[in-house]
């Protein structure tokens, strides 16, 4: 499903990463972990298409990463560092937004009882704090069909519960068939979800 | 000198010399934007009513009333805090002024109306009961001032970076759960976005009587120029939920459909907002013709055009001597992106050819589907 060939990323005369092979089927979950700075979002950004190799290759689900294609986005969901929410739209709203992906998806409000967000669920998203609109962005991304998710540090501004929460996410969207990256600090979701990891230093 | 000096100087000195054309031309400018007909008596009144609207709006606003958190420290040991802001909002009361009594003075000699005492004596009036209204943001607390402060440093930072749309507003809260549901989710995404902008309609009610007022007092301008830059700055704000979605790919994600169709829907739905802004228009005596209905389609695409363009990219300045001067022409091209489709389209309009239509409409729709020729290499 994701496969990259001696893939490298290099920052000037330094390289972040360099002659990684890795390959990510349905059902599987790769956690990439290291320090700050390791290059833990710029690979993800490589799987994405938004970050250009320096050598090597990536190819998701078959086809070079690019955002730009609809069809591309269809198939992969994300929570980056630029994800973000509409301000002015409610999590209900933002969950009714998803039906222009197409196939089938949960109840908006099945979900939002799940992620603990029913009691805000018409507060517009500019009026909630840092952790429900990281669960509302999270949710976002599993609310549709998708056969990868790629999560750069979906443990950031959760709570205890809400990273109880989290694996259960992550686990479902791999029972789903789904293939998933994970970029994170979070050991105990690394121990629940990940078939690998992947360290970067 | 410094460069940056040298180009604000000689931006100056070209806004006052095009400033100064309508006090230098009156009676060549007369010719060609009035009728024989003298204009009616109370157009007079009417600039000056709009005018001073306008100003004081502005002022209002209380964008005077700022202060840099690190200044504001310091500035509660001296003292000097109410002194400066007196300053400013004096500054900013002139200025405006200025403004009104420049608009008025041109309004007359091209309208060849006189200002009477009772008017003059409603400009004194409206203009110091305005400053006493403003007066208290004088003493606005600290959180007013800095956020103040913050959204003058977007605005500089938009302007410095020639990125004006990125000013446009900010969506409300819609109230309305059902909204995004059931069929025609995209329209549904698109009204919402306009929705939540809804404190702009009275902006766009305001044009409306400024096209109106245009009209009267510049009759032989085809109104179709009116209702089609009318409508392009009414219909602006309303753009506001397409460009965060043009500019934030964390936003667009959550958006299922393609640019293209996103971008076709949005202008529908603009052209239908328009109609209605055009509507009060026509109630207020502008003709609405084929050719004006035609403009308000071009601005619908025109908007679109704006704010989709790409970011500024500035490794492009493509200097180019003309006239023999280098100017940034590619910068230019840039900037004008999308205001570029409505002069071109409403100068084909103003030609009244029907070739010249279809070709307007077909520029407008190859702007919205975003065709685009590749580029080389």
């Amino acid at each position: 499903m994701i496969g990259t060939q001696q893939l490298g990323v290099a920052i000037g005369d330094d390289w972040l990463f360099r002659s990684l092979d890795l390959f990510v089927d349905g059902g599987e979950c790769l956690a990439v972990t290291g320090k700050n700075g390791s290059g833990k979002s710029t690979l993800l950004g490589c799987l994405y298409g938004t970050r250009t190799p320096s050598e090597g290759s990536v190819t998701v689900g078959g086809d070079v990463p690019d955002e730009r294609s609809l069809g591309f986005r269809r198939r992969v969901s994300v929570l980056l560092e630029d994800s973000a929410l509409f301000d002015e739209l409610s999590p209900r709203q933002h969950l009714d937004l998803l039906r222009a992906f197409p196939g089938s998806r949960p109840e908006p409000d099945d979900l939002l009882a799940w992620a603990s967000l029913d009691h805000r669920a018409d507060v517009p998203a500019g009026h909630l704090s840092a952790g429900q609109r990281r669960r509302l962005l999270l949710l976002g991304c599993i609310a549709r069909p998708h056969e990868v998710l790629l999560l750069d540090e979906p443990e950031r501004a959760l709570d205890a519960v809400g990273r109880a929460w989290l694996t259960e996410l992550v686990r479902g969207s791999l029972t789903a068939g789904a293939a998933v990256v994970l970029a994170t600090h979070h050991r105990r979701l690394v121990d629940a979800a990940a078939t690998a990891e992947v360290e970067l230093s | 000198m410094s460069g940056d000096r040298v180009t604000l100087w000689l931006c100056a000195m070209l806004g006052l010399g095009f400033l100064s054309v309508p006090l230098t031309h009156a009676t060549e400018l007369r010719a060609q934007l009035l009728t024989a007909g003298a204009p009616p008596q109370w157009a007079g009144a009417a600039v000056l009513a709009l005018s001073l609207s306008a100003a004081t709006w502005s002022l209002l606003r209380k964008g005077f009333a700022w202060a840099d958190p690190a200044w504001l420290t310091w500035s509660d040991f001296d003292g000097s805090r109410t002194r400066i802001l007196h300053r400013r909002l004096l500054l900013a009361w002139t200025a405006r002024l200025a403004v009104v009594a420049y608009v008025c003075v041109v309004a007359g000699l091209l309208l060849g109306v006189s200002w009477p005492l009772a008017e003059a004596a409603a400009f004194v009036l409206i203009a110091a009961a305005t400053l006493v209204a403003a007066r208290p943001a004088v003493h606005s607390g600290r959180a007013d001032l800095v956020r103040r402060f913050r959204e003058r440093l977007v605005r500089r930072t938009a302007w410095m970076f020639l990125d004006p749309w990125a000013l446009l507003p900010p969506g409300r809260a819609i109230a309305w759960r059902g909204l995004l549901t059931g069929r025609l989710l995209l329209t549904r995404f698109v009204v919402a976005g306009i929705l939540a902008r809804r404190r702009s309609w009275p902006m766009a009610l305001a044009l409306v009587a400024v096209v109106a007022l245009a009209h009267v007092l510049f009759p032989t301008v085809d109104p179709a120029w009116w209702l089609g830059l009318g409508g392009y700055a009414a219909a602006m704000p309303f753009a506001g939920g397409l460009a965060e979605l043009t500019r934030s790919a964390g936003l667009r994600r959550w958006v299922g459909r393609g640019d293209r169709e996103i971008r076709i829907t949005a202008a529908v739905v603009l052209v239908v907002v328009m109609a209605a802004w055009a509507g009060a228009a026509a109630a207020l005596g502008v003709p609405l013709t084929g050719y004006g209905a035609l403009a308000l389609v071009v601005a619908a695409a025109a908007v679109v055009r704006t704010v989709t363009r790409s970011t500024m990219n500035f490794g492009d300045l493509g200097v180019t001597a003309v006239a023999g001067t280098l100017a940034p022409v590619g910068l230019l091209v840039q900037v004008l992106h999308g205001p570029d489709l409505l002069v071109i389209c409403l100068v084909l309009l103003g030609t009244g050819a029907l070739l010249a239509a279809a070709l307007s409409l077909a520029l407008s729709a190859t702007a919205v589907a975003g065709v685009r020729v590749p580029r080389r290499g």
